[in-house]
């Protein structure tokens, strides 16, 4: 039974106290049905996403009900990245449901999403030691990549580079600096070395929601659909145990969600991609884990320009986590730029990305296709 | 659609478990669940889990656990739904199988209330009031009064009126919550796991207790546990794989209506709910679960339930909306004895949330303990009837998320 | 006005009317980890699979096999640096960012597979083989680790 995104809405990412989530989700979740053509009524399940720590408060979901448009409805929610709830909303169709809605947000002015990072470190050692945090883990993974595999400052920052120009050309993207330079990122303050404000995601606020319907309500509604053609997610190792030179569960989630699609070389079979790049150096890593290129070659893949936009394997055009991190619908960005892409007619098929957690400790990715 | 049925299930001991840490817990309900159903880690290709973290201070705290219940290399999704949080994870794992996406899944729900150093639940619970009435200072409302307000009981305070209204409405007294509170402890008290038992508990030892905020007594009020309880969920083609022999729980349908929340949030959303009694929202799952699991005739076709009743007046008050008995009358039953475990029409001989809270855990052991009722595992707590189909029953949230899930001894009806 | 409590090291709000702290349970194996910590010794678990888990627990992340306190072996002192960053920010409780200058090192200590992310109390590169600097007077927490220093050659 195939699954199609039949609407989609996105709001521009922002930092604004005055907004808050029940408007924010609302206006995500009607512009998503208005975009599939379809009612309230229409949808069967309605699954949400959000985090009671981002959002400071338990039971995140509990105020959203009447915003989501679940109310009376058979509803639930994942407590992590969109996607996962995309996931979950994909189960559910292959049972009982015909038509879902997801809808996820991040409001980033609630609390400092860094200071929230420390709340997911074990909190009998790690949590212990004030210098930890998602910032200055990601630094060590960074070093220890570049370390391992000769991979330069600069490197990293082409991949900044890319993806802030592109953004730059997003109405949605929050972070958008138009005429950026190479320059202007090595000079840009350094939170821990290498991460620097302009190789890191800016945190943000975003709703963005989706409605996904079965293959047969598709055809009888004569809906126009993105088709999910496969799905894999895995987590890895808590990072004490883990190796901190390859995106282990990245890996496990591509191959499954390749094999899902029948795609045996994604370099080829693939048209564009986009990720969830919380931090430039990942960008290189994700490639790797993805197979697009050998352990520790991402660099070449960005130094030959091929996921430049006009290139063969455009990554990010949207400008990925370099335009705007909105934490929980981050990864709904990332489906609906490709989901856009792809009715523009830019290619036919496309991987998306997202994770969660320090260092990337679970990730998923979808195929798509057009029609 | 593929038939899913829980092949293993697994508690820990709940109560105060300052024995263990957090992950030691979690993993020791999944460890046991995985033996019980007689398979290895490597037969399990997912998890379902959750808790509501605000309460055991740790962010996406399956993370840290991931190494400990060999989740690995596999994908995990997360849920958290308030109170029924464990029945949304029992939910999850059954759409993960019933999809078709995975053959063996294993769904664990948990809480450490010890870990908070403030007394029972007020930790998460501020969470809740200080977070969604915080906006309340920007219409003027002073410290003092948010914190009488607040610390009345986030929870609690709902629940109290909750029990008015039901009382009003169906004519009971408070001797009926009295007794359906000493129930919870006698039951309880053959449960191995429970946390809190009193063997001999009547309606009068009850009703000596403390009056909260009326009609709720400190007798009613369920505990802070700690816990962690698991299932394992298998296909019908895993279960041929794997144990063919074994007795087996088979979920024949799932429903999860949300209501508005109970109170009016900071954009004006929903009019706020009038009578938190009317619990449409459970009506309606209840109504679709028994759809999907072909059941018509509640009364005669379900043989028992596990109902998500931290107060007492929740059981009488869930019973009728699940269409076990009339509105406004589930209290006679309970004068007659028909809910008792050797009853007609036994509800919560586990003893219950009102026995036992681990807020995350306690949802999943609904489902669990109609589980183990159905396989004939529930020891000492069995119930001397046979049971063909039972109904495990959760809310959450601000009163507004139900998950209903039905059970039976058979694949289909 | 903040009032700093230095018993339980949290910033009281004057007029607040509570607080909500934790304090997590550490578990039995963990709890010896933290009382060799006293003694300044360090302490991992090795499963027979091979794999040295620190700080010790009761499954060994590699095969899930259960470990106990028959399990823990002494640990030397020393490792070599995986990784460093020189950090320049730190957050308080509410999340504002304060500047510093610190440098912070993963691990691989010597005979142990897991990671520990600790300060260095000096400069160090990636490859230096560095020793664990304890506090004069340790408590049996993981602040009793100052943090780590190069082996001088």
């Amino acid at each position: 039974m195939k699954i199609g995104i039949v609407g989609f809405y996105a709001l521009p990412q922002t930092y604004d106290v005055e907004m808050t989530r029940e408007k924010s989700v609302f206006a995500a979740a009607k512009g998503a049905l208005k975009d599939a053509g379809l009612e309230r009524e229409d949808i069967d399940t309605v699954v949400s996403a959000s985090s009671d720590f981002y959002d400071g408060r338990t039971i995140s979901s509990s105020m959203l009900i009447g915003a989501s448009g679940a109310y009376l409805k058979d509803e639930s929610k994942a407590e992590e990245d969109g996607l996962f709830a995309v996931l979950y909303a994909i189960q559910r169709l292959r049972t009982y449901h015909r038509t879902a809605l997801v809808v996820a947000h991040t409001h980033s002015w609630t609390f400092n999403p860094h200071k929230v990072s420390t709340f997911m470190l074990d909190p009998l050692f790690d949590r212990q030691n004030e210098l930890l945090n998602d910032v200055t883990l990601a630094a060590l993974q960074a070093n220890t990549y570049m370390h391992s595999y000769r991979v330069s400052e600069e490197d990293i920052a082409l991949a900044a580079l890319k993806n802030l120009e592109n953004a730059s050309r997003n109405p949605l993207a929050f972070r958008r600096i138009t005429g950026i330079t190479l320059d202007e990122i090595l000079d840009s303050e350094i939170y821990s070395t290498p991460i620097r404000e302009l190789t890191m995601a800016p945190c943000c606020d975003g709703a963005a929601a989706v409605v996904l319907a079965r293959e047969d309500v598709i055809e009888d509604l004569s809906l126009d659909a993105v088709w999910i053609e496969g799905v894999g997610a895995a987590t890895d190792s808590y990072i004490r145990d883990r190796d901190l030179l390859e995106m282990n569960s990245l890996g496990i989630a591509a191959k499954k969600a390749y094999e899902m699609s029948g795609i045996n070389n994604p370099l080829d079979e693939i048209d564009f991609a986009e990720v969830n790049e919380r931090f430039a150096y990942q960008e290189l890593m994700i490639y790797e884990a993805l197979k697009l290129c050998q352990k520790g070659r991402g660099k070449y893949l960005i130094r030959s320009g091929i996921t430049e936009r006009d290139g063969d394997f455009p990554v990010n055009i949207s400008g990925g986590s370099m335009g705007g991190d909105s934490i929980i619908a981050n990864g709904l960005y990332r489906l609906i730029e490709a989901a856009k892409l792809i009715k523009r007619g830019f290619g036919e098929k496309a991987l998306v990305h997202s994770q969660w957690g320090l260092l990337a400790q679970k990730n998923i990715v979808f195929v798509l296709r057009g029609e | 659609m593929r038939r899913v049925a829980i092949i293993g299930c697994g508690q820990t001991k709940h109560g105060r478990r300052t024995d263990i840490n957090q992950a030691e817990m979690v993993s020791e309900a999944v460890w046991r669940a995985i033996e019980d159903a007689g398979i290895g880690i490597e037969d399990v290709e997912a998890f379902a889990v959750g808790n509501m973290q605000g309460f055991g201070g740790i962010a996406h705290p399956e993370m840290i656990f991931s190494d400990y219940i060999g989740a690995f290399g596999k994908p995990v999704q997360r849920v958290a739904t308030g109170g029924t949080v464990g029945g949304s994870v029992a939910q999850l794992a059954y759409y993960q199988v019933a999809s078709g996406m995975f053959d063996v899944v294993v769904a664990v729900a948990w809480e450490k209330h010890s870990d908070s150093a403030e007394p029972g639940a007020t930790t998460g619970l501020l969470h809740v009031a200080f977070a969604n009435l915080s906006y309340m200072f920007k219409k003027g409302l002073d410290m003092r009064s948010f914190a009488i307000m607040g610390l009345a009981g986030a929870a609690a305070g709902i629940s109290a009126y909750q029990a008015a209204q039901y009382m009003a409405k169906s004519g009971c007294r408070i001797d009926h919550y009295d007794m359906v509170a000493a129930k919870a402890r006698r039951n309880a008290a053959k449960n191995k796991y429970a946390h809190l038992k009193w063997p001999d508990c009547r309606p009068e030892d009850i009703a000596k207790t403390e009056m909260l905020i009326w009609p709720m007594r400190f007798g009613h009020v369920c505990p802070a546990s700690d816990g962690a309880s698991a299932i394992v969920l298998a296909s019908e083609d895993a279960i041929q794989r794997l144990k063919p022999e074994k007795p087996v729980a088979w979920i024949l349908g799932v429903a999860a209506y949300a209501d508005e929340e109970a109170d009016q949030g900071e954009s004006y959303q929903g009019t706020g709910v009038l009578d938190y009694s009317a619990q449409i929202g459970c009506i309606l799952s209840a109504k679709k679960a028994y759809e999907r699991a072909k059941i018509s005739d509640p009364r005669k076709e379900v043989d028992m339930a596990e109902i998500y009743a931290p107060f007492p007046h929740q059981e009488l008050m869930f019973s009728e909306k699940l269409g076990f008995f009339d509105e406004g009358t589930a209290w006679k039953a309970v004068e007659e004895g028909i809910t008792e475990i050797d009853g007609d029409f036994p509800i919560c001989p586990s003893g219950g949330v009102n026995a036992t809270n681990a807020i995350g855990s306690s949802g999943l052991q609904r489902v669990l303990e109609c589980a183990l009722q159905i396989m004939k595992k529930a020891e000492n707590h069995q119930v001397p009837k046979d049971v063909e189909v039972a109904v495990a029953h959760a809310w959450g949230g601000q009163v507004q998320f139900n998950t209903v899930t039905v059970l039976s001894d058979k694949p289909k009806r | 006005m903040l009032i700093k409590n230095k018993d339980m090291a949290v910033e009281r709000y004057e007029g607040f009317p509570f607080v909500a702290r934790f304090r997590w349970t550490a578990g039995e194996i963990y709890e010896v980890f933290l009382e060799k910590m006293k003694e300044g010794k360090i302490f991992g678990a090795r499963c027979d699979c091979g794999y040295v888990v620190v700080p010790p627990r009761i499954i060994c992340p590699r095969c899930l096999k259960k470990l106990d306190q028959s399990n823990l072996v002494e640990l030397p002192q020393k490792g070599v640096v995986l990784s460093k960053t020189d950090v320049k920010f730190k957050m308080n409780s509410a999340g504002n960012f304060e500047k510093t200058d610190e440098i912070l090192v993963a691990v691989k200590i010597n005979g142990a597979n897991s990671i520990l992310f600790l300060k260095a109390l000096e400069p160090v590169e990636i490859g230096d083989e560095v020793e664990i600097v304890w506090k004069e007077e340790k408590e049996g927490i993981p602040g009793d680790i100052l943090g780590v220093r190069g082996v001088k050659k």
